[in-house]
């Protein structure tokens, strides 16, 4: 049993932010799926559920995903399937089994910035702004780079529909397991994108070797296993009991370049 | 506190504390086919539907399951009985722990996506542990079940 001194139910997102910054130690709860990664009593639990949080709202240009919204809702959603040929919904269905992805949140997965999270490296290769309560609207990116424990509520996240190709590679020891690393790559309106997750850092753009990669106008083959190169020179990578760094680094190198080789469909 | 819900289609209403999961308040119960296995949401022995869809027990406050409907294998016998002769006839099982949490999951497949073919069974089946059959007689198994059920 996970010990919870107080939970509340609440009826609006007004009395959840009270709440929120009322106990300074106060967790929200999405799906409630990730609550056991930390081993601390929780003293004040928040429940976003009943919010009306839970809805996908798709629009010709936008696709906004409410943060009570299931992995697996957003995965198997229509308009999400078509983004950048499908990597997004391919990322989201590695993550443990459909049961689990039925109740783990986007709000949850996102606000947690995990480092072994298999959905923030590839909706790097999106523009997505997070919607927050209080905060206002969010680049994915600003969230990520923030140190520190946002006090607010994610709503709902948006992704803007772009002319986009992209690719997803996780690398676990099992199916079920968590990242040992993971590469998105894609190329967004004829700009490339290149992330890096489970390093075990949190997820995190490749900004001088996409800026480098731009100024490229024929790029080839040695082009490719350049930009991972210089991926693993720019983007710090580590070890843990998952994976030393020097064998993080063969495989960034290696999927960043058939990444890129499988995007520019070369 | 007290949670009403609706299990295997009958009004409960039962005590349960904030940090329990349903798997704790269901095995307390004596609703013993949610079977206790890794306790942190990896094996898959403990899935039950909720609102129809599969979930792990082990990973849902007992608290959220208000208002909620929950089914167990206790509570859809006939289509069990369909999916335990499949079982049967393939030699699909063997000790038996992780049969009902495959057989919620198959039922929830065949709602879904009842034409499912051996590659997409076994991407629905990731998640649930078995540590007797090697999966291939499971999937064999749910070929049969889905080809019977349409």
């Amino acid at each position: 049993m996970i010990h919870i001194e107080q939970y509340h139910k609440v009826d609006s997102l007004e009395e959840a932010y009270r709440l929120l910054q009322k106990y300074e130690t106060a967790v929200l709860l999405g799906g409630g799926a990730w609550i056991r990664t930390g081993s601390k009593p929780l003293e004040h639990v928040i429940d976003l559920k009943g919010l009306g949080l839970d809805t996908i709202i798709e629009t010709k240009d936008s696709l906004s995903i409410g943060a009570m919204v299931s992995l697996r809702a957003m995965e198997t959603h229509a308009g999400i399937r078509q983004l950048g040929g499908g990597f997004l919904s391919e990322a989201l269905s590695q993550i443990l089994g459909v049961a689990f992805r039925n109740t783990a949140t986007v709000g949850g997965s996102i606000m947690g910035k995990f480092s072994f999270s298999d959905l923030l490296t590839p909706l790097l290769m999106l523009d997505v702004t997070l919607q927050f309560y209080d905060a206002g609207p969010m680049r994915l990116t600003t969230f990520l780079a923030q140190r520190g424990r946002l006090k607010d509520i994610l709503q709902a996240i948006t992704i803007e529909k772009k002319a986009c190709r992209a690719m997803f590679k996780k690398v676990a020891n099992t199916a079920l397991d968590f990242s040992i690393v993971n590469v998105a790559v894609a190329i967004v309106e004829g700009r490339y994108r290149i992330a890096v997750g489970a390093r075990p850092g949190t997820a995190i753009l490749a900004e001088s070797v996409m800026a480098w990669l731009d100024t490229v106008e024929s790029p080839t083959e040695a082009t490719w296993k350049e930009a991972g190169e210089k991926v693993v020179e720019t983007i710090k990578l580590g070890t843990n009991q998952r994976a030393h760094e020097s064998y993080r680094q063969q495989l960034v190198k290696t999927y960043v370049a058939r990444g890129l080789k499988e995007v520019s469909g070369s | 506190m007290k949670i009403k819900f609706m299990l295997n289609d009958r009004s409960q209403t039962w005590h349960t504390e904030p940090g329990e999961s349903l798997l704790d308040l269901l095995r307390r119960h004596h609703v013993v086919s949610v079977k206790k296995g890794c306790d942190g949401s990896t094996c898959g022995v403990c899935t039950v539907l909720m609102n129809q869809k599969p979930v792990l027990a082990c990973t849902v406050l007992a608290v959220r399951c208000a208002g909620e409907h929950i089914h167990t294998v206790e509570g859809l016998a006939d289509e069990v009985e369909k999916i335990s002769e499949a079982f049967g006839i393939e030699g699909a099982d063997q000790c038996g722990f992780c049969n009902p949490g495959i057989a919620l999951a198959l039922y929830a497949l065949k709602a879904e996506h009842p034409e499912a073919d051996a590659a997409e069974i076994k991407q629905y089946l990731e998640g649930h542990l078995c540590r007797c059959s090697g999966y291939q007689s499971q999937v064999k198994a749910a070929l049969r079940y889905l080809g019977e059920a349409s």
